[in-house]
């Protein structure tokens, strides 16, 4: 334990803990406190406390929306207890009118939840863009203090490409189209001159294929990767401790404890930064997730509410509902993208220990 | 993001107001179809920026290690290296000696090369020293697989 508090203390995690003290709830935590509460075991979740707290959460969002839901289907009885009158009161475009004032409203009112709730997940994927270039510096500095010297050569431009390319590609094309997707979702509902159903088809094919093929290339290269450098790794310093063990009888083994006692400490400080970079990642996710599935529910619920008495308006809803679905995906695909990576630097020492 | 969404949702109010108001003849048709077209072309607006390449970066910066932490980590190495030595040959041949080992920077920390400095021959004749220095220098070159040098060999006898 000593010696892995003598190398705890050379690693310099600064950067790290500024990140940290930009938050409220985390300010006055000190990460290499934390990192030796991982690391001697006294670190502990309070599980049920965790899942009333996510629970509370997500109640929390959704009686926010309640109001909004409540106008929703007042607009929505008020244009079809007015529509009804169409055939005996009013003429067809005045019908028409009243139709498009009050999808309108119900449309500026979801917008306006959306738009809160679409800032919020382009902000998660920053903060997870900031956390990977903060911790993969520490995980590949411990992995190459830790004998994984070809590893880390082989992960950099890996993890360079992920905390970059990969989150610019979610960043600039697949959220915006998935932008434009909601945008095309109402404007097709809106009257029938505006046909863009297989445009908005398009752009949701776009998008699918965008986050498959971003998920399942860059995960199989990751793993692939990750294998054949750990090994090489493995082989080097195999070869070394068999030299040692073999040249001197008896004591060989006890001999060699000396640099394997090094390794050993930044692989153990490695497996506690990774295990520290999860906690985070899952403290980054949990609020914009639940605010993106509890918006996907009242979506859903004030389609299902209003699908008998405004048709198009509940079509509206609830093809937003589903296009709500990419940004989960893709704050889903970029989290499951950094932890998959995380656990490949960490797990990488398994092998070669 | 919401001024687009704005201009989008203006763009539509505009064109579906427009719509209603238009004589239903060939004019009609006609700027109804302009009306589209416009529609369509604030909506791929933000698009025409990726193309023109504006604001995007696909390849950052290279994630760079924290070389002081790696070269503690060497000097710790080679600590744990001399302690072993001194330790091995004191164990061998009760003899009082320093070491000082060179370690790789770029691997598992291994040994480029180890000097051990034995002012004190002990218990042995001076016309052992060759002997006892041949067998210790191969004794860890051995062990650790690197160039061995020995100085400074029964000094403190001689100079008693």
């Amino acid at each position: 334990m000593e010696q892995i508090d003598l190398l705890l203390n050379e690693l310099d995690l600064s950067e790290l803990q500024n990140y940290l003290d930009e938050f409220a709830q985390f300010k006055g935590v000190s990460v290499k406190e934390k990192l030796k509460e991982v690391l001697s075991g006294d670190f502990s979740i309070n599980y049920k406390s965790l899942f009333d707290g996510i629970l509370s959460l997500f109640w929390e969002e959704v009686s926010v929306l309640l109001p909004a839901f409540a106008m929703i289907l007042a607009i929505t009885l008020l244009c079809s207890v007015i529509n009804t009158a169409k055939s005996d009161i009013l003429h067809s475009s005045m019908s028409d009118i009243i139709y498009y004032i009050s999808y309108l409203c119900v449309g500026a009112i979801v917008l306006s939840c959306l738009i809160s709730v679409l800032n919020a997940g382009f902000d998660t994927v920053q903060q997870m863009k900031m956390q990977m270039q903060l911790l993969y510096p520490v995980l590949l500095t411990l992995m190459a203090g830790s004998g994984g010297v070809v590893s880390a050569s082989i992960f950099r431009p890996a993890v360079a490409f992920l905390s970059s390319g990969i989150v610019e590609l979610f960043t600039s094309v697949v959220f915006p189209v998935a932008i434009l997707i909601i945008v095309l979702s109402f404007v097709g509902s809106l009257s029938d001159s505006f046909r863009l159903k297989k445009l908005s088809e398009l752009f949701q094919s776009v998008c699918k294929w965008l986050i498959g093929l971003s998920l399942g290339l860059f995960s199989f290269y990751l793993t692939v990767q990750g294998i054949t450098s750990a090994q090489y790794d493995g082989i080097s310093l195999r070869a070394a401790k068999y030299a040692v063990s073999s040249s001197v009888p008896i004591v060989g083994g006890f001999l060699s404890g000396g640099i394997e006692l090094v390794l050993a400490g930044s692989a153990i400080i490695k497996n506690a930064v990774g295990s520290f970079s999860l906690f985070l990642l899952v403290g980054t996710i949990v609020k914009p997730l639940m605010l993106f599935v509890s918006l996907q529910l009242f979506l859903r619920f004030s389609a299902a509410a209003t699908e008998s008495i405004g048709g198009r308006v509940s079509a509206f809803l609830s093809r937003l509902s589903s296009s709500l679905s990419y940004f989960i995906a893709g704050i889903l695909c970029v989290a499951f993208l950094y932890f998959i990576t995380v656990l490949m630097l960490v797990c990488s020492s398994g092998v070669i220990l | 993001m919401k001024e687009y969404v704005l201009s989008v949702a203006g763009i539509v109010l505009l064109c579906a107001t427009l719509g209603i108001l238009l004589p239903s003849g060939k004019m009609g048709k006609a700027i109804n179809g302009f009306l589209k077209v416009a529609c369509l072309s604030v909506l791929v607006a933000p698009f025409a920026r990726l193309e023109f390449g504006e604001g995007t970066e696909w390849l950052g910066d290279d994630i760079l290690t924290d070389a002081s932490y790696v070269a503690a980590c060497e000097q710790f190495a080679e600590d744990a290296v001399e302690e072993e030595v001194v330790a091995l040959i004191n164990g061998e041949y009760s003899l009082a000696v320093t070491a000082l080992a060179d370690c790789e920077e770029d691997s598992p920390f291994s040994v480029k090369s180890i000097q051990i400095s034995v002012p004190d021959l002990g218990i042995f004749e001076d016309g052992q020293h060759i002997d006892i220095v041949n067998e210790m220098t191969r004794l860890i070159e051995e062990r650790y697989l690197c160039e061995v040098t020995v100085y400074g060999v029964g000094e403190k006898n001689s100079n008693r």
